[in-house]
């Protein structure tokens, strides 16, 4: 899979870009704030069908306009062909916000409809930090990664974010006014949706975790195990299915009654899970250095690459990388780049080029430097002497 | 504004209707301009009379301007048989099937704690008494839509309903008749294959 043009209109900064892109390595240089990281969103909202940095699709549109578009073009063998997904996100004289998103030109009912038609692995610089930050990064890490080996991943979790929703609208009112019969009927739909919404999780676990160790062990040069492990407010075994699941959380959700009365807050689900990382059996994230827990993250991206590769029936991933590459140290910068799949299309940003990027950019496959300023996008043929066949393409 | 001053109140009337922006309005508002007085007359006389006379049924609260309603009073119905619906347009979608035979109850709305609508919003009591009073009905088909509100509601009322041991019921969820398997999106595949029956 690889795009071959992106459109943006009234999108973040860019009031009208048209980006033919390499299928290789496209490279976005640029000071901070210039508009790198709004194209790389481009890609991953309509890949995601929501933007990694806001719950609020209104903040897609350029500033005082009263319309955002998004244009994906892409090729694909899986789909025998060209792929065309758009967004079209319009403010309505009510101010509110009207979004409709097509396939190859035709409307679709929603936008889980779109999510994961083009497959992508991001890496962003808040990723770095998962392992160090609050439960929901690495959930939420967790859920995108997933959405992207099942898109119906993204049903899954839109049907318990109803409920939930719901829930904690009864839970805003006075405890003594709460219905106890509506709280136990919005409980019993908490843990169904819920025990799905777990079982996907635990799946998705089960599969990455061995590519995971595997491609950690490869990265570090040790013989440090790493074990990955769901955390959530009910007992875990392998054995356990469906029902058993949904009775565990029943039973918790209930268990936790009076608090949640007291805290008017849904305290027990899916929305409160984790996963936690170990090193030999010692809590990555309390007790591994900086460095082993960045090679935990990159062990597994590079496994989250691999599994949807699988998935994909051999089709790669488009890989976002975003700004990461200054922040990982020289050896394994070189890991990542070296475990990249030739074939990914990758698309990145960066600051300033420095010599593993010069490197990556050197190597085989074809590139397309882009320089980013402003909500202006100019291709360069920059500092990358002996780059095969750097197509010269005016892309404004 | 550059419209005189009825037909902007005619317009902005309009745009109090439901689905009705301020294209439609202006387009509704100019053809009333252009048909006879007789004929306006005839559309305002309707709008009073349907307000004044149309009322709820006191036992299904269906919409109707006799009470009990048509369909309550009609002993040709089954009424051992009750269908409950959330509104009276989910009344006639059943009726227009001409399927079904028996008589309704309709709630008036659904369980939704964000919209602030409760069980004592919606005719629940009423529902009850219907059922615990001495009563006809020995099977109830909770007719309401497969969404979180849906669902909720259907929880909430089995757990009222069971005690008064009437046989209780929900409709059927799966693909549209006449529909294509591969169109179908997962989450009503889902339900429908455990939703599946014995043929």
């Amino acid at each position: 899979m690889w795009l071959e043009y992106i459109h943006l209109r009234q999108f973040r900064n860019y009031s009208d870009l048209q980006l033919v892109c390499d299928p290789h390595k496209n490279l976005f240089i640029g000071e901070n704030a210039a508009g790198k990281t709004n194209i790389l969103e481009s890609i991953y909202y309509l890949s995601h069908g929501r933007s990694q940095r806001t719950r609020l699709d209104r903040e897609l549109i350029g500033w005082e306009q009263p319309f955002a578009t998004i244009k994906l073009q892409a090729q694909s063998h899986r789909h025998g062909g060209q792929v065309v997904l758009e967004a079209q996100l319009t403010l309505t004289p009510q101010n509110t916000l009207k979004t409709v998103f097509k396939y190859n030109g035709q409307p679709v009912r929603s936008r889980s409809d779109v999510v994961g038609k083009i497959p992508t692995v991001t890496f962003f610089l808040n990723d770095l930090q998962m392992l160090r930050g609050a439960p929901e990064d690495r959930r939420n890490a967790l859920d995108s990664a997933l959405v992207q080996y099942d898109p119906a991943h993204f049903k899954r979790m839109s049907a318990y974010q109803k409920v939930r929703q719901q829930k904690s609208g009864l839970l805003k009112q006075p405890p003594q006014s709460i219905d106890p019969m509506v709280f136990d009927s919005l409980n019993q739909q908490l843990s169904i949706t819920g025990a799905v919404l777990i079982q996907a999780r635990l799946d998705y676990l089960r599969q990455v975790h061995p590519m995971a160790a595997q491609a950690y062990a490869r990265l570090s040069q040790c013989r440090d195990q790493l074990e990955m492990q769901y955390v959530s407010s009910i007992p875990l075994s392998d054995v356990l299915d469906m029902a058993q699941i949904q009775d565990f959380l029943y039973q918790a959700i209930q268990a936790r009654q009076a608090d949640e009365y007291r805290r008017g807050q849904v305290l027990v689900g899916p929305h409160r899970d984790d996963v936690q990382f170990f090193l030999d059996g010692k809590d990555a994230s309390h007790f591994g250095s900086q460095g082993q827990q960045r090679s935990i993250v990159l062990a597994m991206k590079l496994a989250e690459i691999q599994l949807l590769k699988q998935q994909l029936q051999d089709e790669t991933p488009v890989l976002l990388l975003d700004d990461v590459m200054a922040e990982l140290d020289p050896s394994r910068q070189q890991m990542l780049l070296e475990h990249l799949d030739p074939g990914m299309q990758v698309f990145l940003t960066t600051t300033h080029l420095d010599n593993s990027l010069k490197l990556f950019l050197e190597g085989s496959g074809s590139v397309r430097v882009f320089e980013v300023a402003k909500g202006t996008v100019k291709e360069t043929e920059i500092i990358c002497k002996g780059a095969p066949d750097v197509a010269i393409a005016s892309a404004q | 504004m550059i419209y005189t001053k009825p037909l902007a109140r005619l317009i902005e009337e309009f745009q109090k209707l439901p689905g009705i922006g301020p294209k439609s309005a202006q387009r509704l508002a100019f053809h009333i301009l252009k048909r006879s007085e007789a004929e306006v007359q005839g559309f305002s006389a309707a709008l009073i009379d349907a307000k004044e006379r149309i009322g709820t049924c006191s036992q299904c609260f269906n919409l109707s301007c006799e009470d009990p309603c048509e369909l309550c009073a009609n002993p040709s119905r089954d009424h051992m048989l009750m269908c409950v619906v959330p509104e009276p347009r989910d009344l006639f979608a059943l009726e227009r099937t001409g399927e079904y035979k028996g008589i309704y109850h309709v709630l008036e709305g659904l369980i939704s704690p964000i919209e602030g609508v409760g069980p004592q919003d919606l005719r629940i009591t009423e529902l009850v008494n219907r059922l615990t009073a001495p009563t006809t009905i020995q099977e109830v088909i909770l007719a309401l839509p497969p969404s979180v509100e849906g669902d909720t509601t259907s929880l909430y009322l089995s757990k009222v309903i069971k005690p008064t041991g009437v046989r209780l019921t929900r409709i059927a969820f799966g693909l549209p008749v006449g529909g294509d398997i591969e169109y179908a999106d997962a989450l009503t595949l889902t339900r429908a294959m455990s939703g599946r029956i014995a043929i």
